[in-house]
C-alpha cells in the first residue's frame, strides 16, 4: 500500500456489493491523476430489443415486465404508453390514477428497499443489512414495515407484489374495489409516518461535501410530482415531448460494459432522484416539501451522497399519494379501453424508481413489433458515474486504497444501479470469448483479481487463464484493524461453473452457445 | 438438510452472504430474522441439484434422492 501521490495505484472491486445485478468498478491513478475510471457491467447482455421484434404489441407489458424484479411497472407502462401512442389512443382518467396507484407501490418497495437494505450500511458503518440489523433493528424493522406496504399495494392493484399481472395495453384486466383499497389504507398510513421518520433517520447520517455540476434530465406533467407521465425537462431549460427526447440522446457502446451509455449532445446527464426533485420540488405536496426542509435539503440537490434523503422524501410523496387516490377511488370505473393495432411508431417514457425508463417501439398493422428501443436508467447513469468516480478519486486521493474503494463503491450506490436492468443490446456485435478468456470478450483484463484469499485463508492465485474466481474474493480492512472476506463465494471454481455463474444458462463452458469460443446465434 | 432456530448457531458463512440484492438468499434471510429477533425453528430439506443443463427430467442421483427428501419433510411435520 502506497500513498504518495506519485505513486501508481489500482483500485478494483470485481463483483460491487449490494446494487442489483452484477458490475464491477476499476480505478487507477498514476502520478497523483485519474489515469481511467471504469463502471464494468460484465453481466451479459440480454437482447430483449432483438427478441421483441415479431411478439405482438399486447404482450410487452408482461414481456418486459421481466426486465427487473425490482421495477417491472416502470416497464410495463413506458411499453403500454408507446403502444397507445403508436395506435393512437388515449387511456381514461381511472386508468392514469390506477396506473400512477401501482407506481407508488413500486416506489415505496424499491426506494425502501435500496435506503435501509442497501445504502444506509454504507453510512452507517456496516458490510451489510443483516449486520446492521443486529445493533439497529427498529430501523431494519421499519424499513421491512414499509416495504411489505408497499408490497400489498402492488399485489392489491398489480394481482402480486413482483411483476404485475393485472396491467394491459389499453389499461387494466380488473379494477380494485373501494372496500379492498380502503382495507389497505391503515398500512398505508402507517407507511407514511414511517417514511417521515425514514427521512429524519437519513438526514441525521454524515454526508461528504461533494457537489456536482450535474446536467439533470427527469418527466414533468402538468400537474403532480413525476411519476408514471410527463414532458420531459432538464436543467438547462429545455421542454422536450418524449419522442423529441428520445431523438436528442445518443445510446453509445463502450468496451468495458455491457449496457449501452447514454449522452446528450455528447455529455453526460443524470435522471433518478436527484433529477426529480432538483426539477420538481415544486410538484412535492407540502408534507414532503416540509419533510426536506426539515432535512435540511434545498429545494434542490447536487451531492449524490445526499441522494438517499432524497429517495426517502420521494417515499413519503408516494405514500401520500396513494393514500389521495385511494381516499378518491369510486367503484365502476372504466378498467380498460380498445387499443387496435394500426402501423406506426410510439414513444413511452415513465419515472422509475432509478429515473426515467423510456421505451420506442414501431408496429405495423396486426400490432406485431418490428423495432424496439429500450433505455433504462442506469444505462443512462453510467456516463455520470464514472464521472462521479473520476471525481471522487482526485478529491480525496489521499485516502488509504480500502477507503478511497469503499468511497467509490458508496458513490455508485449512490445511483442504486440496477445493472440486470442496463444490460440490453440489440445486437451482438462483440466478440463471442467466454468471459474468462479475455482479449475482446467481456471481461477487461484488467477487471480480474489477481490474488485473492480463500476461505480458509490461505492465499490463492490463478495458475491459468481459465482459473479465475467467479465472484468477487476480496478481503476487506476494517477500521478496528480485522480483517474478514467480503464474500463468501471465494476460492477457486470449476471451469464447467461458468456458465451457471456467467451467462446464466448452467452449461459445462464447451457446450454453451453464449461462451463457447465460436459465435452462434442465441436462441 | 440444514436445520436452524433461535437458539442454534449462525448459518456458516457460504450460506448468508451479503453480496448484490440478487444474492439475497433463503440463508440471508434466515439470518436477518436472527439478527431482528425473529427466527422462528426453520428446516430445510433440500436435494443438491446436480445438472443446470437444458433437459426435462431429474438427473438419476436426484431422482433416487427425492424419496428420501419426501420422507425426512414427513418426519420433520409429524414431530
Amino acid at each position: 500500500m502506497s500513498m504518495q501521490p506519485t505513486s501508481e495505484r489500482t483500485l478494483s472491486v470485481e463483483v460491487l456489493a449490494r446494487v442489483e445485478g452484477e458490475g464491477g468498478l476499476h480505478l487507477s491513478l498514476r502520478n497523483g491523476k485519474v489515469d481511467d475510471v471504469k463502471l464494468n457491467i460484465f453481466e451479459p447482455p440480454r437482447f430483449y430489443e432483438a427478441f421483441l421484434r415479431g411478439r405482438s404489441m399486447m404482450e410487452l407489458p408482461d414481456l418486459t415486465a421481466r426486465i427487473c424484479g425490482i421495477c417491472p411497472v416502470a416497464y410495463q407502462f413506458s411499453a403500454c404508453m408507446a403502444i397507445e401512442d403508436a395506435c393512437g389512443v388515449t387511456v381514461p382518467d381511472s386508468v392514469h390514477a390506477l396506473r400512477r396507484l401501482l407506481y407508488c407501490g413500486e416506489w415505496i418497495e424499491s426506494q425502501t428497499l435500496h435506503v435501509y437494505m442497501l445504502h444506509a450500511p454504507d453510512f452507517m458503518g456496516y458490510a451489510g443489512a443483516i449486520e446492521m440489523a443486529k445493533d439497529f433493528p427498529a430501523e431494519v424493522k421499519r424499513g421491512l414495515s414499509m416495504k411489505k406496504a408497499g408490497n400489498e399495494l402492488m399485489t392489491l392493484v398489480g394481482g402480486r407484489s413482483v411483476h404485475p399481472v393485472n396491467t394491459k395495453v389499453g389499461g387494466f384486466y380488473k379494477m380494485p374495489s373501494v372496500a379492498d383499497m380502503l382495507a389497505l389504507r391503515p398500512a398505508l398510513v402507517q407507511g407514511l409516518e414511517d417514511a417521515l421518520e425514514t427521512v429524519r433517520f437519513t438526514a441525521g447520517l454524515e454526508y461528504p461535501d461533494f457537489d456536482r455540476p450535474y446536467l439533470y434530465v427527469s418527466l414533468r406533467p402538468e400537474t403532480g410530482y413525476p411519476i408514471e407521465s410527463g414532458r420531459i425537462v432538464t436543467s438547462r431549460g429545455d421542454d422536450w415531448s418524449v419522442r423529441e427526447f428520445v431523438e436528442q440522446v445518443e445510446e453509445v457502446h463502450v468496451e468495458h460494459s455491457n449496457a449501452l451509455h447514454g449522452v446528450l449532445d455528447g455529455e453526460p446527464y443524470v435522471v433518478g432522484p436527484l433529477a426529480r426533485y432538483s426539477l420538481n420540488f415544486d410538484r412535492l405536496s407540502p408534507l414532503a416539501q416540509q419533510a426536506a426542509r426539515d432535512a435540511g435539503l434545498g429545494e434542490t440537490c447536487y451531492n449524490p451522497f445526499k441522494s438517499i434523503i432524497v429517495r426517502a422524501v420521494e417515499t413519503v410523496e408516494a405514500f401520500h399519494e396513494a393514500i389521495r387516490i385511494i381516499d378518491s377511488w369510486v367503484d365502476g370505473l372504466p378498467a380498460s379501453v380498445p387499443v387496435p393495432p394500426r402501423e406506426g411508431e410510439g414513444w413511452g417514457a415513465t419515472e422509475a424508481p432509478r429515473g426515467l425508463c423510456f421505451h420506442r417501439y414501431k408496429i405495423d398493422d396486426s400490432g406485431m413489433v418490428t423495432d424496439a428501443q429500450i433505455a433504462p436508467p442506469t444505462s443512462q447513469n453510467q456516463p455520470s458515474i464514472e464521472g462521479d468516480l473520476r471525481e471522487l478519486a482526485t478529491e480525496w486521493m489521499w485516502m488509504s486504497d480500502e477507503d478511497l474503494t469503499l468511497r467509490a463503491e458508496v458513490a455508485i450506490r449512490n445511483y442504486d444501479p440496477c445493472i440486470s436492468c442496463s444490460v440490453h443490446f440489440l445486437n451482438l456485435t462483440v466478440d463471442r470469448g467466454c468471459p474468462a478468456r479475455g482479449r475482446g470478450g467481456w471481461w477487461s483484463v484488467s477487471g480480474r483479481p489477481s490474488a485473492v484469499t480463500t476461505r480458509s485463508g490461505r492465499p490463492w492465485r490463478a495458475r491459468s487463464r481459465d482459473d479465475w474466481p467467479t465472484r468477487r474474493c476480496r478481503v476487506s480492512r476494517w477500521s478496528n484493524g480485522t480483517t474478514r472476506p467480503r464474500s463468501s463465494s471465494c476460492g477457486p471454481v470449476a471451469r464447467s461453473a461458468w456458465c451457471a455463474t456467467r451467462c446464466g444458462r448452467g452449461r459445462p463452458r464447451a457446450r454453451c452457445t453464449w461462451c463457447a469460443p465460436v459465435r452462434t446465434s442465441p436462441r | 438438510m440444514v436445520r436452524t432456530g433461535p437458539d442454534q448457531p449462525p448459518l456458516t458463512e457460504g450460506h448468508a452472504q451479503e453480496a448484490g440484492s440478487h444474492d439475497f438468499g433463503l440463508a440471508s434471510a434466515v439470518e436477518l430474522a436472527r439478527a431482528l429477533d425473529r427466527l422462528p425453528e426453520v428446516v430445510v430439506v433440500g436435494v443438491e441439484a446436480q445438472s443446470f443443463g437444458w433437459g426435462e427430467a431429474l438427473t438419476g442421483p436426484v431422482a433416487d434422492a427425492v424419496p428420501a427428501a419426501a420422507a425426512e419433510v414427513l418426519r420433520v411435520l409429524q414431530r
